[in-house]
């Protein structure tokens, strides 16, 4: 089976540089996972809600919301988060809606640092925590993926609760980065995974964030997943005589000739400077993706594709 | 003296924007400009592609041969700005000694909403006033949403001028938990519900904070506004940078409703990585493979076949960026086609630089 591992885990974060495909990557692993029949949540934060078009969707917004068989998905925003958050810590309704009546809180929100990272992490612990019913020990999913921001803050996010724990001696907030921490350093349960694609620039940069998550983070970093690779094309001699219509054929069989010897370079590169990861390739699509079944239907790479 | 074109690189997550910014400023130094690029991303990756070990915030010459101008490039250390901007503006060193020895700031100011944003629009202006460069050329922070960038050193302003933080300004709550007395009745129950979603340790902690940002209130306050100044000069531009993926255009889509509301000036858009061409009819693709048997070509089918995987990548361009620039009133735009190679050397960031400056009209500014 697909993903045997990976998908024992009960948290699955995906991150990686701008623009690599981090969302097509998180629809593809849920997709995955509803197929070996799991009960999958698909967690966006506060996005423009890039995943509800995909299932023929106008928004998803911050609701749990079924989006096909086995899937659930959520945009998580942050007021809403912490709205949720003072419901759990005060127990006297009116204190609750005089504070939540006032306009502080979106104020409070921005100017408390890492606060709305903190908010999202702790919605999802209390997501993990979820029962399917009341005396059920059966977890109400059996997996959830996590659409992280690209690097720089996707690693900010998960350093929140670290810093936090150090820099706030007690009090709720650290009770929250605790339990945070829990989850998220239990390499049983959570697992960490990088989108790239096999062009320098990138590689460098998912090699720089797994220096770093290993260096600030205590998370587990799991497969490493390569994006948009290009077909295999056989050799052929180019004749010295070329028509405007011939030409730009041309164009596009060096293109994906000198492309796909490029991503070898780099898919080989970063294979050994990471000899002990995993590595899963996605071909790259020439088709604008405009719904799920497109996602669904990709195939990963064999290794001699 | 002339002032200083600044040219501010726009656009979503990994679209390309620090590559390009850094051809432009290596444009324009091919151009007989002294020019400087700043980025905001650790940006290990462009030092290497600039035949440089690092990065860091101080400017650094670039070695160009043969070029008429000057490049510099730097990176902007937003923690470094941070404090720096703290002894620039303390009134005294008592209040520059209490922010910078704060628990909070010193841990996780960088992690405040917006802070990279006002960090770089404050070097931005550093490196403004030094006039030293003719053109500035600034990569920012990827964003979803412009109006929080452009308006990063405003909302520095009120965030510490804001009603919320009023109440954590009062020095009383030094004096404990007891202080909440002091409070008229509706500040008292905010603050004990702050306290119970945060504890009083980080309150005390985060008013501390806060009561010595005040200090140097007036001069974010002064800063925001000359901020607002530059960034309306005729003299600054925009560039968005984008791809033909509908998230790119989208982001891009709002980010122009953003500068057309603020009055910002907007420079060529360019799209990046386009795939570029004719879409060629199966009947054309025909008479292609007879041409191409003729002149002894082998595997022809194979070879049309690559071509026709491009089609709709082709067509898909050619419809979504011209929908793009009739809806937007796009007045000048570069479409930059995907290279047969990505670009992260100083060779391959000059024949960039060449391609833009065949393909845009260069106002040198000279």
């Amino acid at each position: 089976m697909l993903f045997e591992e990976l998908f024992q885990k009960r948290l699955i974060f995906i991150s990686g540089k701008g623009g690599v495909g981090k969302t097509t990557l998180a629809v593809k692993l849920a997709l995955e996972a509803t197929k070996q029949k799991k009960n999958t949540l698909l967690v966006e934060l506060n996005s423009s809600d890039n995943i509800a078009p995909l299932f023929d969707l106008d928004e998803i917004g911050h609701k749990e919301t079924a989006i096909a068989p086995y899937l659930t998905a959520i945009n998580l925003n942050p007021k809403k988060c912490f709205e949720e958050y003072v419901l759990m810590q005060i127990k006297f309704k009116t204190l609750y809606t005089t504070f939540l009546n006032n306009s502080y809180v979106n104020n409070f929100i921005k100017a408390v640092p890492g606060l709305a990272d903190m908010l999202y992490l702790g919605k999802i612990y209390n997501i993990e925590k979820q029962k399917k019913a009341t005396l059920s020990d059966d977890p109400l999913y059996d997996l959830i993926v996590v659409d992280l921001p690209a690097t720089g803050h996707g690693l900010s996010m998960l350093e929140v609760p670290k810093i936090l724990r150090s820099a706030v001696k007690l009090g709720p907030l650290k009770t929250v980065a605790d339990q945070i921490l829990d989850l998220v350093n239990n390499h049983k349960k959570t697992v960490l995974s990088l989108v790239t694609l096999a062009e320098e620039m990138p590689v460098k940069e998912t090699l720089e964030y797994q220096q770093n998550l290993l260096n600030k983070t205590s998370v587990s970093l799991g497969p490493y997943f390569i994006n948009q690779i290009f077909p295999k094309v056989p050799r052929i001699k180019e004749p010295s005589k070329k028509n405007t219509n011939t030409e730009l054929i041309w164009n596009y069989y060096d293109l994906t000739k000198q492309r796909r010897a490029l991503q070898n370079k780099y898919s080989k590169w970063l294979n050994e400077q990471l000899p002990s990861a995993q590595f899963y390739r996605l071909p790259f699509i020439f088709e604008p993706i405009q719904s799920h079944d497109h996602i669904a239907s990709l195939k990963f790479l064999g290794d001699s594709e | 003296m002339k002032t200083p074109q600044v040219k501010i690189i726009c656009g979503s997550g990994g679209v390309g924007k620090t590559t390009l910014s850094a051809t432009l400023a290596l444009l324009s130094a091919q151009k007989g400009q002294k020019s400087i690029v700043l980025t905001i991303d650790p940006a290990k990756r462009l030092a290497t592609s600039l035949g440089l070990s690092e990065l860091d915030s101080d400017p650094q010459k670039i070695s160009l041969k043969g070029a008429k101008g000057e490049m510099w490039a730097m990176m902007l250390d937003t923690k470094r700005m941070f404090d720096r901007i703290i002894e620039k503006y303390s009134p005294n060193q008592d209040a520059r000694d209490n922010i910078l020895n704060n628990t909070l700031y010193q841990h996780m100011s960088k992690m405040m909403a917006g802070t990279q944003e006002y960090m770089a629009m404050e070097k931005l202006l550093e490196i403004y006033e030094l006039d030293e460069y003719d053109t500035i050329i600034i990569d920012t922070p990827p964003m979803q949403n412009a109006r929080d960038f452009l308006a990063a050193p405003k909302k520095m302003v009120d965030m510490i001028n804001n009603s919320m933080m009023h109440l954590l300004l009062k020095p009383t709550l030094k004096l404990g938990k007891s202080s909440f007395k002091l409070f008229e009745a509706g500040s008292k129950t905010i603050l004990k519900v702050f306290d119970r979603i945060t504890g009083f340790a980080f309150l005390q902690d985060l008013s501390e904070m806060f009561i010595a940002f005040k200090e140097l209130l007036q001069g974010f306050q002064e800063r925001a506004k000359q901020v607002q100044e530059l960034l309306n000069d005729p003299q600054t531009e925009f560039w968005m940078v984008c791809t033909s993926q509908s998230t790119s255009l989208n982001d891009a889509q709002k980010f122009l409703v953003d500068l057309e509301e603020q009055d910002f000036q907007l420079g060529p858009v360019l799209f990046n990585r386009v795939y570029e061409g004719q879409v060629l009819s199966d009947s054309q693709l025909k008479t292609a493979e007879a041409h191409l048997k003729k002149n002894g070509v082998q595997k022809t089918k194979e070879l049309i076949n690559t071509y026709k995987l491009y089609r709709p990548c082709l067509e898909h361009d050619q419809e979504s960026l011209s929908e793009f620039c009739q809806n937007n009133q796009i007045q000048s735009h570069v479409r930059i086609p995907l290279f047969l190679s990505d670009i992260h050397s100083l060779k391959q960031l000059k024949e960039l630089a060449l391609f833009l400056d065949d393909h845009l009209e260069f106002e040198s500014g000279l």
